[in-house]
C-alpha cells in the first residue's frame, strides 16, 4: 500500500529554476577563476611589452604619455645580440650532444639491463637535481677554475649537463621500456645488425621520447642561471646573463626591450612543446622526484 | 707504447670484470653506465667535494677546521637567514597550494577556454625566470597595474618592492604551477562516479569537497608542493634583483663567495643549504613515501 506524494508543480518548478541559476552562478564563479588566473599570468607579460614600447610611464598612469621604438635601438647597442644568441644556441646544442651521449647508454641500460642496485643507482643519477645549484655551482667554478674551463663554451656546457643528463636519463629510460623487446627480436631474427636495427627499428620508435628530452634540455640550458653565473666570461656571456646584467643596470626600458626580443626564442618553444608532450611530464623532471 | 697500452687494457679489463661480478650483471651493462658514472664523478661529486672541502679551509691560513660553520651556527644574522629562506619557502607553498587547488577544480570541467590556461600554466616554466622578474618587478611596483588595481578594489597602498611578502608573491608566480600540474593530475584522475555517490548520499557541495576531492588529490597536491617547497627554498636569480635587504641562503652564498670572496665560508654555507635541502626531501619521503603506496595502488 504504497503512496507515491507527487510533489507540487510549481515547487518542481522553483526548484529547476534554482538549480540553474545555481548552475549558471558557477560557470560565472569558474570563468572569473579561470580569467583571474590568465591575466595574473599574462600580466608581467603585457607590462614587459608595454615598458618596451612606451615613453613617460610615470605618475601612476594606466598607459604611457607616448609609444616610441628607441628603447630597442638602446638595447641593441647595449649588447651586442647576434652573439648573445650565438653563445647561448652554442652552449644549448654543446650540453645536449654531451648529455645525449652520456645519458642514453644509461637509460638503455636501466631499462632494459638487469641491474642489482637499480633504486640506488637511479637516486644517484637523480642527485645533481635535489641539492641547490649554488652548492654544486661554487666547487665546479673552483674545478673549472682548475682547469682552464671558465669562460669557454664547453665549460659552461658541461656545466648545464649537469643538470639536463638527469632529464634525459628519466625520460629516455621510461620510452625505452616502452620498447617492445620483440620488435628487437624479429630484427635480430630477420637478420639486421645491431647498427640497422637501432638505425631502422629503435630510431623511429623512441623519436618523440627523444624530441621531448631534447626540448627539455633546450629549456633547461637556456633558462640555466646559477650555474652559468658562476662559469661564464666576457666570451661566454649568455642571454640570461645580459638579462641580469641589463636589469642590474636599473633601465627598466632597455631592460625590457631586451626581454622582448629575447622573449622570442622561448615563446616558439612553449608553442612547440604544447603540441608535443603533457603538460604532467614537466614536473617530474624538474626536481626528479 | 704498445706494452703500455696493453696493460691499459687489462687493467681496464680487469675492473669491468670485478665490477660485473660484484654487482652480478653483464659487463656491456657496466659499459653502458660507465659514461653516466664517470660524468657523475667528475661534474658532480668531485666538485661537491671540493665545496665540502673548501668549507673547513679559511682565506688567511692553512690547515682545516670548523672555524667557518662556528662561525655560522654562532652568528644570529645566518640564523635569520636560514629563517627567512624557510619562512620564504614555507609560504609560497601554502599559497601555491590556495592558487592549484581552486583552479585544478575549475580546470577539470574541461569548459570553453580550458586549454589556453593549461598552456599559460606552463608559462612561468618555460620563460626565463629573469625575464618574468623583471616584468612582475614592473607590474607590482608602486605605480604598476597590480598595486593600483588593488588600490582601486580595496583602498589600501600595498609597497611590495624589496619586501618578504613581495618576494612569496614573485615565487608564487614562478613556482606554483609545479603544485598546480600535480594536483590537476590528481584531481583529473579522481573518478566522478564516487563524488556523485557522496552526492547522492546527500552530502552537500563543501562535504563533498572536503570529504571525497581533496583527500582522493592529496598525494598530488603533496607532491607538487614539495617542489615547489625546494624550488623555492634554492630560488637565487629573483631574490638576487628583487630581494633588496632581504637576503635568502642562495643570495648570501654567492655574496660572500663571489662578493666578499670568501670562498671558505661561501662554501660551508652552501654546504649548511644543501644539508638542509636533503633533509627536507628525505623526510618528506620517508613520511609519505609508504602512505602513497596505500593511497593509491598504483
Amino acid at each position: 500500500m504504497s503512496v507515491v506524494v507527487a510533489p507540487e508543480p510549481g515547487a518542481v518548478h522553483r526548484s529547476r529554476r534554482a538549480a540553474r541559476v545555481g548552475r549558471s552562478a558557477r560557470r560565472l564563479l569558474a570563468y572569473t577563476v579561470l580569467l583571474a588566473f590568465s591575466l595574473y599570468i599574462m600580466g608581467p607579460f603585457a607590462a614587459i611589452i608595454v615598458t618596451a614600447v612606451g615613453q613617460g610611464w610615470f605618475d601612476g598612469r594606466w598607459l604611457p604619455e607616448t609609444w616610441t621604438f628607441k628603447w630597442f635601438t638602446f638595447a641593441r647597442s647595449l649588447a651586442d645580440l647576434p652573439a648573445l644568441l650565438t653563445n647561448s644556441l652554442v652552449i644549448a646544442g654543446l650540453s645536449i650532444v654531451i648529455s645525449l651521449a652520456v645519458g642514453l647508454p644509461t637509460a638503455w641500460a636501466l631499462a632494459k639491463r638487469q641491474i642489482r642496485a637499480r633504486a640506488f643507482l637511479i637516486a644517484l643519477i637523480l642527485l645533481p637535481r635535489m641539492v641547490p645549484p649554488i652548492t654544486i655551482g661554487l666547487g665546479v667554478s673552483r674545478e673549472f677554475y682548475n682547469f682552464g674551463l671558465v669562460d669557454t663554451h664547453l665549460g659552461v656546457a658541461f656545466a648545464h649537463s649537469i643538470l639536463i643528463i638527469p632529464l634525459v636519463v628519466l625520460i629516455m629510460s621510461a620510452t625505452f621500456e616502452g620498447l617492445d623487446d620483440r620488435v628487437l627480436e624479429a630484427s635480430r631474427v630477420c637478420g639486421a645488425n645491431w647498427v640497422y636495427t637501432l638505425w631502422f627499428v629503435v630510431r623511429p620508435l623512441v623519436t618523440p621520447g627523444l624530441l621531448a628530452a631534447v626540448l627539455f634540455g633546450l629549456i633547461t640550458s637556456l633558462n640555466e642561471f646559477t650555474l652559468t653565473l658562476l662559469t661564464y666570461g666576457p666570451r661566454t656571456i649568455t642571454l640570461t646573463v645580459q638579462t641580469y646584467i641589463a636589469i642590474g643596470q636599473g633601465f627598466k626600458e632597455v631592460a625590457s626591450a631586451l626581454a622582448v626580443i629575447l622573449i622570442i626564442p622561448s615563446l616558439i618553444l612553449l608553442i612547440m612543446i604544447q603540441k608535443q608532450i603533457k603538460p604532467e611530464n614537466m614536473v617530474g623532471g624538474a626536481k626528479g622526484l | 707504447m704498445v706494452t703500455t697500452r696493453s696493460g691499459n687494457n687489462r687493467v681496464v679489463g680487469s675492473i669491468v670484470s670485478v665490477l660485473g661480478r660484484v654487482r652480478n650483471t653483464r659487463p656491456s651493462t657496466v659499459l653502458f653506465l660507465a659514461p653516466g658514472i664517470a660524468y657523475l664523478g667528475v661534474f658532480f661529486v668531485y666538485p661537491m667535494f671540493l665545496t665540502v672541502q673548501t668549507s673547513f679551509t679559511r682565506n688567511n691560513a692553512d690547515g682545516y677546521s670548523f672555524e667557518n660553520y662556528r662561525a655560522i651556527l654562532g652568528s644570529s644574522y645566518y640564523w635569520d637567514v636560514i629563517g627567512l629562506t624557510l619562512i620564504l619557502a614555507a609560504a609560497t607553498t601554502i599559497a601555491s597550494i590556495a592558487v592549484a587547488v581552486p583552479l585544478a577544480l575549475v580546470l577539470r570541467r574541461r569548459m570553453r577556454g580550458h586549454g589556453l590556461v593549461r598552456v599559460l600554466v606552463l608559462a612561468p616554466l618555460l620563460i626565463l625566470a629573469l625575464i618574468s622578474a623583471l616584468g612582475l618587478l614592473i607590474i607590482w611596483s608602486n605605480t604598476g597595474w597590480m598595486s593600483k588595481l588593488i588600490e582601486v578594489f580595496t583602498g589600501a597602498n600595498v609597497n611590495v618592492d624589496y619586501t618578504v611578502h613581495g618576494l612569496i608573491i614573485f615565487y608564487v608566480w614562478l613556482y606554483a604551477p609545479y603544485t598546480i600540474l600535480t594536483t590537476l593530475a590528481a584531481v583529473e584522475a579522481i573518478d566522478p562516479a564516487v563524488e556523485e555517490a557522496a552526492r547522492i548520499a546527500g552530502a552537500r557541495p563543501l562535504q563533498v569537497l572536503r570529504r571525497i576531492t581533496l583527500p582522493l588529490s592529496i598525494a598530488g597536491i603533496r607532491a607538487g608542493s614539495i617542489l615547489t617547497f625546494l624550488l623555492a627554498f634554492e630560488a637565487f636569480s629573483i631574490p638576487l634583483i628583487a630581494g633588496g635587504n632581504h637576503r635568502p641562503l642562495a643570495v648570501v652564498v654567492y655574496t660572500e663567495a663571489a662578493v666578499f670572496e670568501n670562498f671558505p665560508k661561501g662554501s660551508a654555507l652552501a654546504v649548511v643549504m644543501a644539508l638542509i635541502a636533503i633533509i627536507v626531501l628525505v623526510a618528506y619521503q620517508m613520511t609519505f613515501s609508504g602512505r602513497s603506496r596505500k593511497e593509491s595502488p598504483a
